[in-house]
């Protein structure tokens, strides 16, 4: 572990310089994710059903609950102007005063699992999206229902229910990308509120029909570059005991308005790719995720000629998401049992904060 | 993923049962030293009543292979640390909650009796898989039969022509972990195997024989085996005769392991899968007179993405079981078929990283509908996180004796291997009287 430097210091991020500075034990699991860019402080959704609030840059973070909310695994936050928003296993939306722990309004939003919440950069726009394969657009600001985003098969083809995992809007909030269990990726006009194009990355699922007769994987996430033009969707590749998550880390990065697939990496990583996010300067792009025995963190090169990792790190826990601050100097990550506090800069010399 | 594996074959029953292997295998087994009810005891008004009640029962059981998880399914824990996402959902029986993915057998629990309180104790899948259908572990030197056998053994009609044990199991994936056989009884009750495809193979004539050809080599054979068993009628030359009729039987019923020509409604009932076309075979063999019918619906073992298979498998479940309780029930079937749900253990509390449960004997559940079951009980409890059974522990032997109950069987019979008694049961195993209707 390395100490914490309070002292700022003009850096550049830099992936080859990640480290794991903090790591924080917890008992429950925590699915997503949301950085306070002021405080630094994250709110977490937990297995326990409530929204955690801390910041794991501290020594000993002390961790404060927003309860009374959810009722089940809290699978996705963003914030809203003033507000924040979670979605959860139990299909309900709710809108929070954040500083004052307080729910604003909940919403009965889905009919099956809700998987995750997006906000628009702008502000305007929340998405959520659930198992009943619906994407749903809400005023961010009065909380209502704008339109039904309907496209993604409500079956597999073996006819199975499938699962919708994740959307994303653009950064000019002009588009929204959602992404399914069997590899289809739709990314929608918020103008038109119509689908716009479809892609297919249907190496990112697994359906066994030999052995064991049931499927793994799906599109996990979906992020579009800075300057919009790229989207990257990840998962894992084709898994030969569908028991485990056995196969490939992957990340597919596609020219999204021709179709056009730029980059498919294979990590040697094992497991689910759960989240990304592009650098500022649209460089790299960095993967969470991991198995059932561990985690990682995987930095794409962009700029390659052929696919590469600029540098994978195994993580002490399966990464469910991660936030990154605003400078992107460091991160806070979230998953299997523990917070991460991570850092992409050259460690400062060792001089623990004592408080 | 599996912690082992065993494909080995285990002796010849553990074959193919195809129509050339079947017949082998009943003229060479069917010499075995058993001798069945006592004649004396059978006649005990208590006994005749059994004997009465067992006279149409069959069996379907759904083999939920790999280990179902009891969270997820029959005995949900929502809110705890090991509960998982899932909440839920009551019943029509008051007071009986089971998991928000099994919303059609929520509407149907007063057909079922679950059983909350299984303490198996060996959650290796091979293992495993041969103590839940025998309820005890091998001898050395005498294999038992699983129930599926003793059922077929109790239950089959002597001149039946059709199958007495089927097992449908389509996945590879632990195919052979139960090991499936009728032990020390004969070979008539060995279970025929449905895997690479629905119906039983080299079932059809060959195409240069013609229907007459075959019909007259039948009675040719027949009058053979009539003329030799008038000289010298022994138990092998009569099992051998009775062979030759069965496989008669099984090529000229051929529709039962055909569904086409069931009605469309009945088949969306039951849903386009596989283990859905598979179901509503088993209610069609029943129906024709199969004692016992295994249909596997393998694989279960989420180590990973526990939730996601779930997701995926327990709504089929829910479908598939639904289908073949209303299915039965719309025939006059249900209160003579007993309809099993089991696999070889459950699945652990701890969520581990992967978002997996691995395997867990100490505290799970099965269901059982129908006949010979007291439908809406829930039997035995487990603690507030699923961790250890708190009330009314089953294990195994309890379990196996309970099903043969059920299925209106002496579960204190004892079968003769030569001079030896062997009960169907371990001594000293009771059935859970209070499930048993």
């Amino acid at each position: 572990m390395f100490s914490v430097n309070d002292d700022p210091i003009e850096m550049k991020p830099d992936p080859k310089k990640f480290k794991i500075v903090r790591e924080h034990k917890r008992k429950d699991i925590l699915f997503s994710v949301h950085m306070d860019q002021k405080s630094n402080s994250i709110f977490c959704g937990s297995s326990d059903s409530k929204i955690h609030l801390l910041n794991a840059r501290d020594e000993k973070p002390q961790s404060k609950a927003l309860e009374g909310g959810h009722t089940s695994y809290v699978s996705g936050i963003a914030q809203a102007g003033p507000h924040l928003v979670s979605g959860a296993w139990d299909k309900k939306l709710i809108w929070w005063n954040a500083k004052e722990g307080m729910v604003v309004k909940k919403i009965d939003a889905h009919d099956k699992w809700i998987r995750a919440v997006s906000a628009s950069p702008d502000g305007k726009w929340i998405a959520s999206t659930s198992d009943d394969m619906i994407v749903k657009l809400w005023n961010a600001a009065s909380q209502e229902l704008v339109k039904d985003l309907k496209g993604h098969a409500v079956t597999t083809p073996t006819d199975f229910p499938s699962m919708l995992f994740t959307a994303r809007f653009s950064p000019d909030s002009k588009y929204l990308a959602s992404a399914d269990k069997i590899g289809d990726v739709i990314i929608w006009d918020l103008e038109s509120k119509k689908e716009l194009v479809r892609l297919k990355a249907p190496e990112l699922y697994t359906w066994d029909d030999r052995q064991r007769f049931h499927s793994i994987g799906g599109a996990r996430s979906v992020c579009f570059s800075p300057d919009g033009t790229k989207l990257a969707v990840s998962g894992v590749g084709k898994i030969g005991n569908v028991d485990g998550l056995g196969g490939k880390a992957r990340i597919s990065v596609f020219d999204w308005k021709n179709k056009k697939k730029l980059i498919e990496f294979q990590s040697g990583q094992q497991g689910l790719v759960n989240h990304l996010e592009f650098s500022h300067d649209g460089k790299w792009v960095l993967g969470g995720g991991g198995n059932q025995q561990k985690g990682f963190f995987i930095f794409l090169d962009l700029e390659a000629e052929k696919p590469k990792a600029i540098h994978e790190v195994q993580a002490p826990m399966h990464v469910h998401e991660f936030a990154f601050s605003e400078d992107q100097l460091s991160l806070q990550a979230v998953g299997h049992q523990k917070v991460l506090y991570c850092e992409l800069k050259a460690p400062a010399p060792p001089a623990e904060k004592k408080t | 993923m599996s912690k082992s594996h065993n494909t080995q074959s285990c002796g010849s029953f553990d074959h193919e049962i195809g129509r050339r292997a079947f017949l082998g295998g009943l003229t060479a087994c069917g010499v075995a030293g058993l001798s069945g009810v006592n004649p004396v005891h059978a006649l005990s008004e208590p006994e005749f009543t059994k004997v009465l009640k067992a006279k149409d029962r069959r069996v379907i059981l759904l083999w939920l292979a790999g280990g179902a998880s009891q969270f997820e399914t029959f005995d949900p824990k929502p809110g705890r640390p090991t509960g998982g996402p899932f909440g839920e959902i009551p019943t029509n029986i008051t007071g009986v909650k089971i998991s928000e993915l099994m919303p059609k057998m929520a509407k149907r629990m007063d057909t079922t009796c679950l059983i909350r309180s299984l303490s198996t104790g060996n959650a290796d899948h091979v293992s495993g898989s041969q103590l839940m259908m025998r309820g005890r572990r091998d001898e050395p030197n005498l294999a038992y039969p699983d129930f599926g056998a003793m059922v077929a053994r109790e239950l089959a009609q002597k001149e039946s022509q059709v199958p007495d044990y089927v097992s449908l199991f389509s996945a590879t994936e632990g195919r052979r972990f139960s090991r499936l056989s009728q032990g020390f009884l004969p070979g008539r009750y060995a279970p025929m195997r449905l895997e690479e495809s629905m119906k039983p193979p080299n079932l059809e004539k060959l195409d240069k024989i013609s229907q007459g050809d075959h019909e007259r080599r039948s009675q040719l054979q027949s009058l053979l085996n009539q003329r030799f068993l008038s000289s010298r009628k022994t138990s092998v030359a009569e099992s051998h005769a009775a062979a030759f009729a069965r496989v008669n039987g099984l090529m000229s019923s051929q529709k039962l392991f055909d569904i086409s020509d069931e009605p469309q409604y009945i088949k969306d009932m039951y849903g386009p899968t596989l283990f859905g076309q598979q179901a509503l075979m088993a209610r069609r063999m029943v129906e024709a007179g199969v004692p016992f019918v295994r249909v596997a619906r393998a694989w279960w073992d989420s180590h990973a993405q526990n939730f996601e298979t779930h997701l995926e498998l327990v709504p089929e479940l829910d479908r598939v079981m639904s289908a073949l309780l209303d299915d039965l029930k719309a025939r006059g079937m249900l209160d003579n078929t007993l309809v099993i749900t089991l696999g070889e253990f459950g699945r652990t509390p701890r969520i581990n990283p992967g978002m997996g449960r691995d395997h867990f004997a100490r505290a799970w559940s099965a269901s059982l509908s129908g006949a010979g079951v007291v439908g809406g009980s829930v039997y035995g409890e487990t603690d507030e996180n699923g961790e250890h059974v708190k009330k009314n522990p089953v294990n195994a032997g309890q379990f196996v004796a309970t099903v043969l109950e059920a299925a209106g069987i002496d579960s204190s019979k004892e079968y003769h291997v030569g001079a030896r008694p062997v009960p169907l049961v371990d001594p000293g195993i009771e059935p859970v009287r209070d499930v048993l209707s």
